[in-house]
């Protein structure tokens, strides 16, 4: 180890702060050079030096001024903390839909605070028949009956019904006596009602069936 | 180290202050003298081992549980000496026997009574002057390394933690503040040592 290396190291030899290596090559090199044992001797003396500086006692006032500020520091902290919750909680209120902010007092009247859960129950109710509602109208939008299968069925038994020998009751006809019956909703248009003027009869809807539901009643004498 | 349930119920009971003074009643004396180490004079100590300590108890939310409390508190009071030093360019120096001017006249210091001996305090205190005007003659980075570990007693390790720089670097100002000190107090320096103070 060099004279320069050993006295960079020196005072963390004195301060035992060396790892092993370090500390015995600086021990080594003490034992041989003058120059820096002497360096290490003065450090030591430097370093007793400062330890013969007496730890100063707290000033009295020290503690009674502390706490002083300490509970200034402890009552802002409180009512910082206490407009922060009181913020927060304004907003909180804010937010609600509830509260009287919310539509200039709309739901804070006692007539509103009865109204509203009736109505919301309401809602729920009808719902189920509102969805019922909606599906019916999806359904008869993807499966239109005047659109696709009643022109198909119409022509179909108007061809069928000419022919003697066919069967009028696989056709959808209700046989009753002497006439043959069906019941549908417009089946034949205004063209096959003149082209069978002699055969086809209209009747009225009948009383016995629901209530908004149109039937035609269209009877063939047999 | 203080232990981790001292300090966390302190923490549940963040605007106690008395829990915190009672926490922080084993390092007041520790803090003072670093800060009278430092400034070198005891009400400017005052102030910054006060303004340290406060400064903690504010920030003690952020204080992480399981580190050294001891380093963080003399972090902070070494953070808050040197930003003063930026602000203060201008350092104040005030006579020790001038007398106090007051609204009904003039009192006299009282100064501080390091020892009983007459001859002892006057030794004590030409000692004491000596070395603190060395200590104040360092470079600020060199004289709080040494005031950490030769007065305080700090190791080289929790120096690095307090002032966040590497073992190396703790050595290495350690030594030259050492070096420069040994300069200022060769008078005061045993003869068998003075051969050495040459270089």
């Amino acid at each position: 180890m060099t004279c320069e290396k050993a006295m960079s190291l020196m005072s963390a030899y004195l301060d035992k702060e060396l790892g092993f290596d370090e500390f015995r090559q600086v021990e080594l090199h003490l034992a041989y050079c003058e120059t820096c044992s002497q360096e290490y001797e003065s450090l030591k003396a430097t370093k007793d030096v400062l330890g013969t500086l007496r730890a100063a006692e707290l000033p009295r006032e020290f503690w009674p001024e502390l706490r002083e500020r300490l509970g200034a520091c402890a009552a802002e902290q409180e009512k910082t903390c206490g407009a922060r919750r009181d913020g927060l909680a304004r907003r909180d209120r804010r937010r609600s839909i509830l509260h009287p902010s919310m539509g200039a007092g709309l739901f804070s009247s006692p007539i509103a605070k009865a109204v509203v859960p009736a109505f919301l129950v309401l809602l729920l109710a009808a719902l189920p028949a509102a969805w019922s509602a909606h599906r019916r109208a999806a359904e008869a939008e993807v499966c239109s009956w005047t659109d696709t299968i009643e022109p198909y069925f119409r022509d179909y038994i108007i061809s069928e019904y000419d022919r003697p020998l066919s069967d009028k009751t696989s056709l959808g006809f209700v046989v009753t006596g002497q006439a043959v019956t069906m019941y549908t909703s417009d089946l034949l248009g205004p063209s096959d009602k003149a082209a069978h003027a002699g055969s086809i009869r209209e009747a009225s809807p009948s009383p016995a069936k629901p209530p908004g539901t149109e039937y035609t009643l269209i009877s063939y004498p047999r | 180290m203080l232990n981790t349930e001292a300090l966390a119920g302190v923490r549940y009971r963040e605007n106690d202050a008395q829990a915190f003074e009672e926490l922080v009643r084993r390092y007041d004396r520790k803090l003072y003298n670093v800060a009278l180490r430092l400034t070198g004079n005891p009400d400017e100590a005052k102030d910054l081992a006060q303004e340290a300590l406060l400064r903690a108890y504010r920030g003690f939310n952020r204080f992480q549980l399981g580190t050294s409390f001891e380093k963080w508190l003399f972090r902070i009071a070494s953070n808050l000496y040197i930003d003063k030093l930026r602000k203060q360019r201008n350092v104040r120096f005030e006579s020790l026997d001038e007398p106090v001017p007051t609204a009904t006249g003039q009192i006299e210091k009282a100064l501080p009574d390091w020892s009983t001996n007459p001859e002892d305090v006057a030794e004590q205190n030409e000692l004491a002057g000596e070395i603190q005007a060395a200590l104040q003659s360092l470079p600020i980075n060199y004289r709080m390394a040494v005031v950490l570990y030769d007065l305080e007693g700090f190791s080289y390790e929790e120096i690095s933690g307090i002032l966040r720089c590497s073992i190396g670097t703790v050595r290495s100002r350690i030594h030259r503040g050492r070096r420069l000190l040994r300069e200022r107090l060769t008078p005061y320096l045993k003869p068998a040592a003075t051969a050495g103070a040459r270089w």
